[in-house]
């Protein structure tokens, strides 16, 4: 505006004018705006364009009484049902988590129904290249969600491979390198009932060291003098040692990883020198190797694990805190319990 | 009536074309530099009695400036049949004649391109009213059902249901579709999946995308979140698995997954730093946080600013690392000893000065050997959405427990104190922030409560709809709720959010 005259000149009176004149004008200029903007929008026809109709607004009204919820609904849980991603086949909606974890090869069993499955699957795809598999019925045969009688045929099944299948399957599994990362993590979750069998693989001496790192990452990892197999619990397995688990990693990732604790940027990596440590430093490790375009499944699991790290700053790497239940405590027992607590409405 | 203006006005533009209305609204309506402005202020007077005058028309036919106040305008119109005139401010072009404002599709155009070449350096006018064309007009009569987050409508509320130990994911599925700037980003369309047509069911961001649809659609029964799950599990194997998950590290796990989703793509240029991406998830939950180590020989400080998604803060007694802080002289001013009762005194604690003790020397760059220092953390830049996690569970050595200790939090945060900059001024310059300080004002939004142990338990959360409507949302049961409920309830994940967005 032409108003840069002399300010100094204006006493306070005419400051505060000029000032309120301005004011206006700007709060005019916009009403202005907002008045074109409904003429222009009622001229074309589309002022309540956009308006809920009464129709849905009643339908959609909240309702707040004591009993039900916002939509009127009592709290009942209907049964619901979904299709797996994974192998098409419908189930309850409730029961999708543990499926998809036997369906993806995660579980107790379903590490072996799921090597199995990509076992078949490849031999397949070398005999008969272009003819789709449609046989589910071995399949179905393992799988508790399936079956008529779960629990008495996973018994017999877990006897008959105790007595007669060793580790065919494992060592299968170690070759077929995407799959195992998975299938570890899921060895680590391996309850109490199966303490009588090794948990254990061998083979490590033809892995990369990349290969080695992930292992290391989600398991034990101990190597037992009888057997001469890696152990595949999780850290905090209870057979082996902290200093045991330590003595390991150097042994097969050579040496550095620990004095790697002298390093002044990660303050807090010594300060509980228990496996969690351990942990932590090994992710590093690997979070630095990302690079390398490799092995695509350990990238994925440890940069995301470890961005989350170091975006927690040096301050808070301190305690990692999981309240998950660990997989040691949800045994048959209590994981009855906690499906229970689950359930609650 | 439609764009096609008045008989007046295609008159006039069958005649002289609009190349007059072009320049009157570069210079005045829509100009662009400092010099353009001065000659506008000059010249917008009433060619009759010389005033400046609000509603300035020109008039189209001959250089005429009129106040539509004092009908200067209209006398002009009149006594020269001239009765097409532009209204100064917007732009806008009235008839005398009609007597009324008239809208026409090519008068448009030019006012469109004027107005976007004039908003690049300003960023300001590029959030244009939405203009409905012919054919989204038609679709909106033909299909009358509207659906709207209304003051007391359902819109928006959908439950979850259990797949199986999946409340965790479910309470941070419900936070992130009631975080308001990604609602405005998911709604409006905005994702464009960068995989290939095949590959983007793989594309996290896209089942995001497709959840929040889902919620919007107005549909009341029980979502199955089954193929977010499914997705998650495979792109995040250490995530997989039928058991109990932390929220928290589900949600770090869910927005560096949706980060790299959003930049999968070969044509973005920005590439997978986070410091300086553009996604949608960086500039929503990226802050910066500032760590400044100072020598305690030399006072050298040296700055580090690393990204964050989320604070996390301390609950219990804080362990140092064998040296007590309490014998510092300086910062002693604070028992360290003391369970913070309140957010505020989290962050207060969170940002306070640190003693490292003499176990964790640091090599200062100036003294060039191992020194003694402190570090202090404070906020470079706010983020839009801040997440706050109150660390409740606490794994010492061979120990773990919940910590349930009341932390209250308040429906409204300054992060002023928590800054940086106020850092460095510490509170000399007499509160020159006072009056801004909205600028740094939170909302809470979300709330992300733990029951149970640490084994296992069971994960609720309370969402706002509107200015002040609080829900709860346990699995598939959402129930209203009270604000103080919500402020009274235990928290273990606080969702905040910016109460003014600034042009960036």
């Amino acid at each position: 505006m032409a108003l840069s005259c002399d300010i100094e000149s204006l006493n306070i009176d005419d400051l505060k004018e000029e000032l309120a004149f301005i004011v206006n004008d700007i709060i005019d200029d916009v009403t202005l705006g907002l008045c074109f903007e409904v003429h222009r929008s009622c001229k074309l026809g589309t002022l309540f364009l956009g308006d809920t109709d009464p129709q849905s607004q009643r339908e959609h009204a909240i309702v707040d009484e004591p009993g039900v919820d916002v939509f009127g609904n009592p709290p009942a849980r209907k049964q619901l049902e979904c299709v797996c991603p994974n192998c098409q086949r419908n189930l309850a909606a409730s029961r999708f988590a543990p499926h998809l974890e036997k369906c993806m090869g995660m579980g107790r069993n379903s590490s072996r129904i799921a090597s199995r499955r990509s076992q078949k699957a490849l031999k397949d795809r070398i005999e008969a290249d272009g003819k789709p598999d449609s046989g589910d019925s071995e399949d179905d045969y393992n799988d508790a969600d399936w079956s008529l009688y779960p629990d008495k045929k996973v018994k017999r099944l877990k006897k008959e491979k105790r007595s007669n299948s060793p580790r065919r399957h494992k060592t299968s599994r170690l070759k077929n390198g995407s799959q195992y990362t998975g299938d570890m993590t899921a060895e680590s979750t391996i309850k109490q009932e199966r303490a009588d069998t090794p948990d254990s693989i061998g083979g490590y001496e033809y892995m990369s060291l990349e290969e080695k790192k992930t292992l290391l990452m989600s398991t034990c990892g101990v190597i037992s003098g009888h057997t001469k197999k890696m152990c595949t619990r999780s850290h905090k397995c209870p057979q082996h040692t902290d200093s045991q688990r330590r003595h390991v990693r150097q042994f097969l990732l050579g040496t550095g990883l620990c004095t790697d604790d002298d390093d002044p940027v990660d303050i807090d990596t010594y300060v509980d020198g228990d496996s969690q440590s351990l942990r932590e430093t090994l992710q590093w490790e690997a979070a630095s190797n990302t690079s390398s375009p490799t092995d695509s499944t350990s990238t994925n699991n440890s940069t995301s694990n470890s961005s989350s790290k170091k975006r927690h700053g040096k301050k808070s790497s301190k305690k990692r805190k999981n309240p998950k239940g660990h997989s040691y405590h949800s045994g048959s027992g209590s994981g009855c319990q906690t499906h229970g607590l689950y359930d609650l409405d | 009536m439609t764009l096609s203006g008045c008989q007046h006005l295609q008159k006039i533009k069958t005649e002289k074309g609009l190349d007059s209305y072009k320049i009157l609204h570069a210079c005045f309506i829509s100009c662009k530099t400092a010099d353009a402005r001065r000659r506008k202020a000059r010249h917008s007077v009433c060619h009759t009695c010389r005033v400046y005058e609000l509603r300035l028309h020109a008039c189209m036919s001959c250089v005429y400036f009129g106040c539509h106040q004092e009908e200067h305008i209209q006398s002009h119109a009149r006594a020269n049949e001239h009765w097409i005139a532009v209204d100064m401010s917007y732009g806008m072009v009235r008839c005398f004649a009609c007597d009324d404002y008239v809208y026409d599709k090519d008068i448009d155009k030019i006012a469109k391109t004027l107005n976007y070449r004039s908003s690049i350096p300003a960023a300001l006018n590029q959030f244009a009213v939405w203009q409905p064309n012919h054919k989204e007009v038609e679709l909106l009569r033909k299909n009358c059902k509207r659906r709207r987050v209304e003051d007391s409508s359902t819109i928006g509320l959908r439950g979850l249901i259990n797949l199986g130990n999946t409340c965790f994911m479910n309470t941070i599925v419900q936070a992130l579709i009631h975080t308001p700037v990604l609602r405005e980003y998911f709604l409006a369309d905005r994702h464009v999946c960068q995989l290939l047509k095949e590959e983007n069911e793989q594309c996290l961001v896209c089942e995001l995308s497709s959840i929040f649809q889902e919620f919007y659609s107005g549909i009341s029964s029980t979502y199955i979140p089954y193929r977010l799950l499914h997705l998650v599990w495979t792109s995040a194997r250490h995530l997989a698995g039928y058991e109990q998950q932390d929220a928290h590290e589900f949600l770090i796990a869910a927005l560096d997954l949706l980060h790299r989703h959003c930049i999968a793509g070969p044509n973005d240029r920005s590439g997978s730093s986070p410091h300086n991406c553009q996604c949608i998830i960086d500039q929503i939950f990226t802050g910066g946080l500032q760590s400044d180590v100072t020598c305690q020989m030399c006072n050298n400080v040296s700055t580090t600013i690393d990204p964050i998604w989320d604070i996390s803060l301390d609950l219990g007694t804080r362990l140092y690392n064998g040296s007590n802080t309490t014998n510092i002289s300086g910062y002693s001013n604070s028992p360290s000893n003391y369970d913070p009762t309140s957010l505020i005194d989290c962050l207060k604690r969170f940002t306070k000065p640190e003693h490292l003790g003499s176990l964790a020397k640091i090599k200062c760059s100036s003294c060039g050997c191992y020194q003694e220092s402190t570090k202090q953390l404070t906020m470079k830049k706010l983020p839009i959405v801040a997440c706050f996690h109150l660390k409740r569970f606490e794994h010492s050595t061979g120990y773990h427990k919940k910590i349930s200790t009341y932390v209250s939090f308040p429906e409204e945060l300054d992060m002023t104190p928590f800054m940086s900059s106020s850092k460095i001024q510490n509170g000399d310059i007499n509160g020159c922030t006072k009056g801004l300080s909205c600028k740094n004002k939170y909302s809470l939004f979300a709330v992300v409560n733990h029951s149970g142990t640490i084994e296992c338990g069971h994960y609720t959360c309370y969402i706002r709809q509107h200015k002040n409507q609080w829900f709860k949302c346990d699995d598939h049961l959402i129930t209203r709720a009270l604000p103080q409920e919500v402020l009274n309830s235990e928290g273990y994940l606080l969702f905040y959010h910016k109460q003014i967005l600034e042009y960036e």
